[in-house]
């Protein structure tokens, strides 16, 4: 019998395991790991392509972070069936693993797009580290790649692909890329920078077929436009890991509805990470977050509670850190204006910095800092904490706000001992 | 362990930043580290004035730190005395430590490695943190050390 089960190995799951180990230092945890590899960091595998990490920098934590905690860690090990009445997991190849405790940490998996003529040699997801041995195996210097999807991945793997010395088209649906975290005027700087940088993009356009006889030779494009390419990456969006649920009883919308402390609805069951629907305290909803460090806090909040040591989640919202050659963006929170909300923008051409805040009853919701992230987390806490910010618009106007420009009622705040919590 | 803000008799004139770079320059002496070293250090903690406020952004070694959980590379790790330190070599500046401090405190080095650098309680320096003994109104003190 295994105290605590995990399924999945990724950052929820080590969340979960540091937040299990800081209550309960002798209870069995057992790993179920699909994949055949140590946790490792999902966000660097464009790193890992473009060769600025190798494969032990990736890993995650120190090699030795299962024994010395003492996990009993089973790589290569798909769950296909959970039964939260018996309390046990079947794994493929037919092997039970039962449970006191059960963490569902399965991560989500890239969405397959409908394409006329797909199946073909050279058609590459770009999700997983085995995605990039594929790749690395099945591309050289001078090759021309065609990226679906101008989001955080397929960028992230267009950025990649170009420093390997590829020529790289990139197709997005939208009107303008990272259309999730970026508004317009923000995502034109930053589909200049990838511009300048060598690679192509095409927005408004979606790839309607892949040509070629068994391996990729081209795409071509909803505007007619053929173009010819030997590597083609989808990445045109993910789905949470839930399928192994059906029968298990445990309900799943777009993903598992988890509560504060992340139990989904069965007793004992708690889910964390890309497959967890939760509560976004911006939205006022439960959706799905799928960021490294929502994962990682989830699976400590999961753990803790599994080990008995009451914790709860205050939710989480979408945020990113991310760059593209050389161009650092942070955003968070929300992206839309809708009535009612207020904008605040400082925009430097010169500079090429682009700083945008939105207020909406006279608290910030969502920001967006490009060129200069200097003190973006000031922002976060914020919006996390739902701070007022009305006597703060001059402030925020020039572009800086941090700890010495706050009002004394909210610094004490930040300072106190509820500050971060 | 922690520098605890005595804002009050914070009177901005840089001395902790002066002593911060001082302590993290390979001379540990004041005129060598601004005039004699090859590479000149930075201070790993950035005063900001906002007059009649100053103080310096430091980072506050949290207990539930943001910067650490959130940290994609895990280079940003406690050590066994709950200092936050950054395992500079892990570290591939995607800056979601910037995106997660709510202080502030962590900030973008100006040299070539554009590493994210902070406040690392002077633990290569060795004794006590330069900006605590430098400080000439006492508004920097050393909390919860042995």
């Amino acid at each position: 019998m295994n105290d605590y089960l995990i399924i999945g190995n990724s950052a929820a799951a080590t969340g979960a395991i540091e937040g299990i180990r800081t209550v309960d230092k002798k209870g069995d945890i057992t790993v179920l790991s699909e994949e055949a590899h140590l946790c490792y960091s999902r966000p660097l595998i464009s790193y890992f392509l473009a060769g600025k990490v190798d494969g032990g920098k990736i890993i995650y934590r120190g090699r030795d972070f299962y024994s010395k905690n003492k996990v009993n860690l089973h790589l290569g090990s798909r769950a296909i069936e959970v039964d939260p009445d018996k309390k046990v997991v079947t794994s493929e190849g037919g092997r039970d693993y039962p449970y006191q405790k059960l963490l569902i940490a399965t991560g989500s998996s890239p969405l397959a797009p409908l394409l006329k003529g797909s199946g073909k040699k050279g058609q590459h997801f770009f999700y997983n580290l085995n995605d990039v041995y594929h790749l690395k195996e099945n591309i050289k210097e001078g090759d021309s790649a065609v990226v679906v999807g101008g989001g955080l991945i397929g960028l992230k793997a267009a950025e990649a692909l170009s420093l390997k010395g590829l020529k790289v088209i990139v197709v997005e649906k939208a009107p303008y890329l990272l259309s999730s975290i970026l508004n317009q005027v923000s995502a034109t700087i930053l589909e200049e920078r990838i511009r300048k940088s060598g690679i192509r993009v095409i927005v408004n356009n979606t790839v309607e077929e892949i040509t070629g006889t068994k391996k990729v030779e081209g795409v071509i494009l909803g505007s007619g436009e053929r173009i010819s390419c030997t590597t083609l990456v989808l990445a045109a969006g993910v789905k949470p890991n839930t399928s192994f649920l059906e029968n298990s009883g445990i309900p799943v919308n777009r993903g598992i509805p988890v509560n504060e402390k992340m139990e989904t609805q069965r007793e004992g069951v708690y889910a964390a990470g890309d497959v967890v629907e939760g509560w976004d305290p911006l939205s006022e909803n439960k959706r799905v977050v799928p960021i490294w460090p929502a994962a990682y806090c989830q699976g400590l909040v999961a753990g803790k509670n599994m080990a008995g040591h009451p914790m709860e989640s205050s939710g989480e919202f979408p945020r990113n850190s991310i760059s593209f050659f050389g161009l650092n963006i942070i955003t968070a929170g929300l992206l839309e204006v809708n009535s009612g909300e207020e904008e605040i923008i400082n925009y430097n051409e010169d500079k090429n910095t682009y700083y945008r805040v939105l207020i909406k009853d006279n608290r910030l919701v969502g920001m967006i800092k490009m060129g200069d992230i200097k003190e973006a987390g000031v922002l976060t806490w914020m919006i996390k904490k739902k701070m007022p910010a009305g006597n703060l618009k001059e402030k925020l106007k020039s572009g800086s706000l941090n700890p010495v420009h706050l009002p004394e009622s909210i610094r004490s705040i930040l300072y106190g001992e509820e500050g971060v919590k | 362990m922690k520098i605890e803000l005595k804002k009050e008799y914070c009177v901005g004139c840089g001395l902790c930043e002066i002593y911060c770079l001082v302590a993290h320059s390979s001379s540990r002496e004041v005129i060598k580290a601004f005039k004699g070293e090859k590479e000149k250090a930075e201070s790993r903690l950035f005063l900001e004035i906002d007059k009649p406020v100053s103080f310096p952004l430091q980072c506050q070694h949290c207990d539930d730190a943001p910067c650490v959980r959130g940290c994609i590379t895990g280079a940003m790790y406690k050590n066994q005395e709950e200092i936050t330190l950054l395992e500079e070599d892990k570290c591939v500046s995607c800056y979601t430590c910037i995106l997660e401090c709510p202080y502030g405190a962590i900030q973008i080095s100006k040299k070539e490695s554009l590493l994210p650098i902070k406040c690392d309680l002077c633990i290569g320096s060795g004794g006590e943190p330069y900006c605590v003994n430098n400080c000439p109104n006492g508004a920097l003190i050393l909390k919860g050390g042995s």
